[in-house]
Protein backbone atom coordinates (compact mmCIF):
# COMPACT_ATOMS: atom_id res chain seq x y z
CA UNK A 1 0.00 0.00 0.00
CA UNK A 2 1.79 3.27 -1.08
CA UNK A 3 1.41 6.75 1.02
CA UNK A 4 -1.09 7.90 -0.92
CA UNK A 5 -3.68 4.76 -0.26
CA UNK A 6 -2.37 4.81 3.16
CA UNK A 7 -4.02 8.69 3.50
CA UNK A 8 -7.04 7.20 1.55
CA UNK A 9 -7.31 4.79 4.19
CA UNK A 10 -6.93 6.94 7.07
CA UNK A 11 -9.78 9.35 5.84
CA UNK A 12 -12.05 6.90 5.20
CA UNK A 13 -11.76 5.22 9.13
CA UNK A 14 -12.53 8.77 9.96
CA UNK A 15 -9.32 10.21 10.60
CA UNK A 16 -10.35 13.61 8.24
CA UNK A 17 -7.73 15.73 9.16
CA UNK A 18 -5.31 13.37 7.34
CA UNK A 19 -7.24 14.46 3.69
CA UNK A 20 -5.01 17.89 4.27
CA UNK A 21 -1.78 16.36 3.95
CA UNK A 22 -2.96 14.72 0.32
CA UNK A 23 -4.08 18.76 -0.11
CA UNK A 24 -0.95 19.93 0.11
CA UNK A 25 0.85 17.10 -1.65
CA UNK A 26 -1.45 17.22 -4.88
CA UNK A 27 -2.64 20.89 -4.84
CA UNK A 28 0.11 22.49 -7.23
CA UNK A 29 0.11 20.25 -9.41
CA UNK A 30 -3.63 20.03 -9.58
CA UNK A 31 -3.66 24.22 -9.57
CA UNK A 32 -1.17 24.17 -12.59
CA UNK A 33 -3.76 22.03 -14.34
CA UNK A 34 -6.54 23.68 -14.03
CA UNK A 35 -4.86 26.91 -14.35
CA UNK A 36 -3.42 25.93 -18.14
CA UNK A 37 -6.60 25.12 -19.21
CA UNK A 38 -8.96 27.67 -17.78
CA UNK A 39 -6.45 30.18 -18.09
CA UNK A 40 -7.18 32.88 -15.08
CA UNK A 41 -5.72 32.45 -11.83
CA UNK A 42 -9.80 32.82 -10.00
CA UNK A 43 -11.50 30.17 -11.84
CA UNK A 44 -8.13 28.20 -11.31
CA UNK A 45 -8.72 28.15 -7.43
CA UNK A 46 -11.97 27.50 -8.31
CA UNK A 47 -11.94 24.76 -9.80
CA UNK A 48 -8.62 23.32 -7.90
CA UNK A 49 -11.24 23.50 -5.22
CA UNK A 50 -14.01 22.16 -6.66
CA UNK A 51 -12.00 19.30 -7.33
CA UNK A 52 -10.66 18.46 -3.90
CA UNK A 53 -14.53 18.51 -2.69
CA UNK A 54 -15.08 15.68 -5.09
CA UNK A 55 -12.42 13.94 -4.17
CA UNK A 56 -13.00 13.66 -0.73
CA UNK A 57 -16.83 13.09 -1.48
CA UNK A 58 -15.82 10.16 -3.39
CA UNK A 59 -12.65 8.85 -1.46
CA UNK A 60 -14.81 5.82 -0.66
CA UNK A 61 -15.70 4.98 -4.48
CA UNK A 62 -11.91 5.60 -5.37
CA UNK A 63 -10.89 1.57 -5.73
CA UNK A 64 -7.44 2.34 -6.20
CA UNK A 65 -7.08 0.16 -9.77
CA UNK A 66 -5.32 3.29 -10.90
CA UNK A 67 -2.71 5.56 -9.25
CA UNK A 68 -4.80 8.12 -7.07
CA UNK A 69 -3.16 10.71 -9.13
CA UNK A 70 -4.84 9.78 -12.11
CA UNK A 71 -7.84 9.59 -10.65
CA UNK A 72 -7.10 13.12 -9.33
CA UNK A 73 -6.15 14.75 -12.76
CA UNK A 74 -8.90 13.19 -14.48
CA UNK A 75 -11.30 14.98 -11.71
CA UNK A 76 -9.43 18.25 -12.60
CA UNK A 77 -9.52 17.70 -16.38
CA UNK A 78 -13.42 17.43 -16.06
CA UNK A 79 -13.54 20.09 -13.58
CA UNK A 80 -11.39 22.55 -15.63
CA UNK A 81 -13.69 21.24 -18.93
CA UNK A 82 -16.77 21.87 -17.10
CA UNK A 83 -15.54 25.44 -16.18
CA UNK A 84 -14.92 26.24 -20.01
CA UNK A 85 -17.60 24.69 -20.76
CA UNK A 86 -19.91 27.36 -18.69
CA UNK A 87 -18.00 30.01 -20.09
CA UNK A 88 -18.77 28.85 -23.73
CA UNK A 89 -14.82 28.66 -24.66
CA UNK A 90 -13.41 26.13 -27.14
CA UNK A 91 -11.16 23.33 -25.59
CA UNK A 92 -9.48 22.81 -28.67
CA UNK A 93 -8.45 26.67 -30.17
CA UNK A 94 -6.10 25.11 -33.20
CA UNK A 95 -7.10 23.53 -36.09
CA UNK A 96 -6.15 19.63 -36.09
CA UNK A 97 -4.78 19.95 -39.54
CA UNK A 98 -1.18 21.20 -40.68
CA UNK A 99 0.58 20.29 -37.56
CA UNK A 100 1.27 16.80 -38.72
CA UNK A 101 4.72 17.58 -40.46
CA UNK A 102 6.87 19.25 -39.05
CA UNK A 103 10.52 20.88 -38.97
CA UNK A 104 11.72 20.45 -35.51
CA UNK A 105 13.69 23.39 -34.48
CA UNK A 106 17.43 22.89 -34.03
CA UNK A 107 17.68 22.62 -30.00
CA UNK A 108 21.06 22.51 -29.61
CA UNK A 109 21.67 25.86 -31.29
CA UNK A 110 18.47 27.18 -29.48
CA UNK A 111 19.53 25.94 -25.98
CA UNK A 112 23.07 26.95 -26.56
CA UNK A 113 22.46 30.18 -27.43
CA UNK A 114 19.45 30.90 -24.77
CA UNK A 115 19.89 31.59 -21.25
CA UNK A 116 18.28 29.11 -18.66
CA UNK A 117 16.53 31.97 -17.11
CA UNK A 118 15.09 33.22 -20.31
CA UNK A 119 14.34 29.68 -22.15
CA UNK A 120 11.90 29.59 -17.92
CA UNK A 121 10.08 32.88 -18.87
CA UNK A 122 9.80 32.40 -22.88
CA UNK A 123 8.54 28.56 -21.89
CA UNK A 124 5.73 29.45 -19.94
CA UNK A 125 4.96 31.77 -22.06
CA UNK A 126 4.44 29.68 -25.00
CA UNK A 127 2.74 27.43 -22.54
CA UNK A 128 0.22 30.11 -22.01
CA UNK A 129 -0.62 30.36 -25.59
CA UNK A 130 -1.47 26.25 -25.88
CA UNK A 131 -5.24 25.23 -26.20
CA UNK A 132 -6.33 23.92 -22.73
CA UNK A 133 -6.29 20.35 -24.58
CA UNK A 134 -2.44 21.07 -25.74
CA UNK A 135 -1.70 22.06 -22.50
CA UNK A 136 -2.88 19.19 -20.14
CA UNK A 137 -1.00 16.86 -23.01
CA UNK A 138 2.42 18.29 -22.78
CA UNK A 139 1.76 18.99 -18.72
CA UNK A 140 1.03 15.38 -17.84
CA UNK A 141 3.56 13.93 -20.37
CA UNK A 142 6.43 16.46 -19.98
CA UNK A 143 6.27 17.33 -16.48
CA UNK A 144 4.21 14.60 -14.61
CA UNK A 145 5.99 12.10 -16.86
CA UNK A 146 2.32 10.28 -17.19
CA UNK A 147 2.56 6.97 -19.57
CA UNK A 148 0.07 7.46 -22.51
CA UNK A 149 -2.11 4.85 -21.01
CA UNK A 150 -2.11 7.47 -18.23
CA UNK A 151 -2.61 10.03 -19.98
CA UNK A 152 -5.28 8.92 -22.07
CA UNK A 153 -7.38 7.35 -18.58
CA UNK A 154 -7.06 10.92 -17.47
CA UNK A 155 -8.41 12.06 -20.33
CA UNK A 156 -10.83 9.68 -20.92
CA UNK A 157 -9.46 8.92 -24.53
CA UNK A 158 -7.79 5.46 -26.12
CA UNK A 159 -4.22 5.55 -25.80
CA UNK A 160 -3.99 5.89 -29.65
CA UNK A 161 -5.74 8.74 -29.52
CA UNK A 162 -3.65 10.44 -26.95
CA UNK A 163 -0.05 9.21 -28.90
CA UNK A 164 -1.81 10.90 -31.83
CA UNK A 165 -2.74 13.91 -30.11
CA UNK A 166 0.46 14.30 -28.12
CA UNK A 167 2.08 14.32 -31.52
CA UNK A 168 0.23 17.11 -32.41
CA UNK A 169 0.41 19.31 -29.15
CA UNK A 170 4.49 18.89 -30.09
CA UNK A 171 4.25 20.01 -32.78
CA UNK A 172 2.02 23.18 -32.00
CA UNK A 173 4.30 23.62 -29.48
CA UNK A 174 7.50 23.71 -31.74
CA UNK A 175 6.11 25.67 -34.29
CA UNK A 176 5.53 28.54 -31.32
CA UNK A 177 8.79 27.84 -29.67
CA UNK A 178 10.44 28.06 -33.24
CA UNK A 179 8.49 31.80 -33.30
CA UNK A 180 9.78 33.02 -30.12
CA UNK A 181 12.62 31.52 -29.38
CA UNK A 182 14.61 31.19 -32.99
CA UNK A 183 14.49 35.25 -33.25
CA UNK A 184 15.90 35.73 -29.98
CA UNK A 185 18.81 33.27 -30.30
CA UNK A 186 19.46 34.78 -33.98
CA UNK A 187 19.14 38.24 -32.50
CA UNK A 188 21.53 37.47 -29.70
CA UNK A 189 23.97 35.88 -32.42
CA UNK A 190 24.63 38.98 -34.50
CA UNK A 191 25.60 40.97 -31.85
CA UNK A 192 28.30 38.68 -30.30
CA UNK B 1 18.41 12.61 -39.22
CA UNK B 2 15.02 13.90 -39.00
CA UNK B 3 13.85 11.70 -35.89
CA UNK B 4 17.35 12.37 -34.43
CA UNK B 5 16.27 16.12 -34.07
CA UNK B 6 12.68 14.38 -32.96
CA UNK B 7 14.50 13.30 -29.90
CA UNK B 8 16.57 15.69 -29.54
CA UNK B 9 13.30 17.52 -29.12
CA UNK B 10 11.91 15.97 -26.50
CA UNK B 11 14.92 15.77 -24.75
CA UNK B 12 14.58 19.24 -24.53
CA UNK B 13 10.97 19.70 -23.81
CA UNK B 14 11.34 16.93 -21.00
CA UNK B 15 14.65 19.36 -19.26
CA UNK B 16 12.46 22.64 -20.21
CA UNK B 17 8.86 22.04 -19.05
CA UNK B 18 10.20 20.56 -15.66
CA UNK B 19 12.16 24.39 -15.18
CA UNK B 20 8.84 25.81 -15.57
CA UNK B 21 8.27 25.89 -11.79
CA UNK B 22 4.30 24.77 -10.82
CA UNK B 23 1.81 27.71 -10.21
CA UNK B 24 1.16 28.03 -6.50
CA UNK B 25 -3.09 28.22 -5.24
CA UNK B 26 -3.64 31.21 -2.72
CA UNK B 27 -1.92 31.05 0.05
CA UNK B 28 -4.82 29.92 2.45
CA UNK B 29 -5.98 27.10 -0.27
CA UNK B 30 -5.77 23.92 2.36
CA UNK B 31 -7.21 26.16 5.10
CA UNK B 32 -10.38 27.14 2.94
CA UNK B 33 -10.94 23.75 1.62
CA UNK B 34 -10.78 22.15 5.02
CA UNK B 35 -13.42 24.85 6.14
CA UNK B 36 -15.70 24.18 3.03
CA UNK B 37 -15.71 20.70 3.94
CA UNK B 38 -15.99 21.09 7.90
CA UNK B 39 -12.99 19.13 8.76
CA UNK B 40 -11.24 22.03 9.73
CA UNK B 41 -8.81 20.80 12.59
CA UNK B 42 -8.93 24.81 14.32
CA UNK B 43 -12.02 24.52 16.26
CA UNK B 44 -13.58 27.84 16.08
CA UNK B 45 -14.34 29.02 19.65
CA UNK B 46 -17.51 28.88 20.83
CA UNK B 47 -17.81 31.60 23.33
CA UNK B 48 -21.19 30.14 24.94
CA UNK B 49 -21.39 32.69 28.13
CA UNK B 50 -22.66 31.19 31.02
CA UNK B 51 -23.74 33.10 33.93
CA UNK B 52 -21.84 32.76 37.12
CA UNK B 53 -25.04 32.36 38.99
CA UNK B 54 -27.34 30.61 36.93
CA UNK B 55 -31.40 31.09 37.32
CA UNK B 56 -31.98 28.91 39.67
CA UNK B 57 -29.77 30.34 41.94
CA UNK B 58 -31.15 33.88 41.79
CA UNK B 59 -34.70 32.30 42.10
CA UNK B 60 -33.35 30.67 45.62
CA UNK B 61 -31.87 34.22 46.83
CA UNK B 62 -34.76 35.76 45.83
CA UNK B 63 -36.63 34.15 47.92
CA UNK B 64 -34.46 33.91 50.85
CA UNK B 65 -34.61 37.61 50.53
CA UNK B 66 -38.50 37.98 50.41
CA UNK B 67 -38.76 35.61 54.06
CA UNK B 68 -36.05 37.86 55.30
CA UNK B 69 -37.65 40.91 54.44
CA UNK B 70 -41.10 39.12 55.16
CA UNK B 71 -40.00 38.01 58.55
CA UNK B 72 -38.79 42.16 59.15
CA UNK B 73 -41.87 43.29 58.22
CA UNK B 74 -44.67 40.89 60.05
CA UNK B 75 -42.92 38.73 62.64
CA UNK B 76 -41.78 40.33 65.78
CA UNK B 77 -38.30 39.03 66.52
CA UNK B 78 -35.82 40.18 69.21
CA UNK B 79 -32.57 39.49 68.33
CA UNK B 80 -30.19 37.91 70.57
CA UNK B 81 -26.59 37.06 69.81
CA UNK B 82 -26.34 34.10 72.32
CA UNK B 83 -24.17 31.98 70.39
CA UNK B 84 -21.56 34.61 69.44
CA UNK B 85 -18.62 34.78 72.00
CA UNK B 86 -19.12 37.80 74.47
CA UNK B 87 -16.68 40.80 73.08
CA UNK B 88 -15.39 42.91 75.51
CA UNK B 89 -13.23 45.20 73.20
CA UNK B 90 -11.24 47.57 76.04
CA UNK B 91 -11.60 50.69 74.03
CA UNK B 92 -10.53 52.81 77.04
CA UNK B 93 -6.95 50.43 76.58
CA UNK B 94 -6.92 50.77 72.55
CA UNK B 95 -8.07 54.41 72.28
CA UNK B 96 -7.57 56.10 75.20
CA UNK B 97 -11.00 56.25 76.09
CA UNK B 98 -11.92 58.42 73.50
CA UNK B 99 -13.69 56.07 71.28
CA UNK B 100 -16.21 53.80 72.53
CA UNK B 101 -17.26 51.36 69.78
CA UNK B 102 -20.82 49.66 70.24
CA UNK B 103 -21.33 46.78 68.26
CA UNK B 104 -24.98 45.78 67.14
CA UNK B 105 -25.78 42.36 66.61
CA UNK B 106 -27.63 43.65 63.26
CA UNK B 107 -24.20 44.90 62.22
CA UNK B 108 -22.38 41.72 63.24
CA UNK B 109 -25.01 39.96 61.11
CA UNK B 110 -24.29 42.10 58.10
CA UNK B 111 -20.60 41.49 58.47
CA UNK B 112 -20.47 38.01 58.95
CA UNK B 113 -22.97 37.15 56.25
CA UNK B 114 -20.53 39.37 54.07
CA UNK B 115 -17.65 37.98 54.73
CA UNK B 116 -18.99 34.30 54.01
CA UNK B 117 -20.66 35.63 50.74
CA UNK B 118 -17.17 37.29 50.00
CA UNK B 119 -15.09 33.77 50.96
CA UNK B 120 -18.05 32.11 48.40
CA UNK B 121 -17.51 34.11 45.78
CA UNK B 122 -14.18 34.24 45.73
CA UNK B 123 -14.14 30.01 45.37
CA UNK B 124 -16.56 30.39 42.51
CA UNK B 125 -14.63 32.94 40.46
CA UNK B 126 -11.18 31.18 40.92
CA UNK B 127 -13.45 27.65 39.38
CA UNK B 128 -14.99 29.57 36.98
CA UNK B 129 -11.88 31.23 35.72
CA UNK B 130 -10.04 28.22 35.67
CA UNK B 131 -12.25 26.19 33.72
CA UNK B 132 -12.22 29.11 31.28
CA UNK B 133 -8.44 28.86 31.05
CA UNK B 134 -8.13 25.52 30.98
CA UNK B 135 -7.03 24.00 27.62
CA UNK B 136 -7.86 20.20 26.53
Amino acid sequence: MNQDQQYIQRVINGENHVFSLLVDKYKHMVFTLALRMVKSKEEAEEVSQDTFIRVYNSLDKFKGESKFSTWLYRITYNKSLDCLKKQKRTIDSFSVDGYDDMNFPDMENIINGIERKERKIEMAKVLKELSPDDNTLITLFYYEDLSLAEISEVMGISPNTAKVKLFRSRNRLAELLKEKLEPEFIQGYGKK
Amino acid sequence: MEKNKEKQFDAFLKKAIKEVELDAPSLNFTEDLLEKLEISQVKKSSTAYKPLISKTIWVIIGALILIALGGAFIGDFESTLNWWPSMNLNTNYVFGGFLSIVISSTYLYGFVGLAFFLFVQIYFIKNHVNRQFTTN
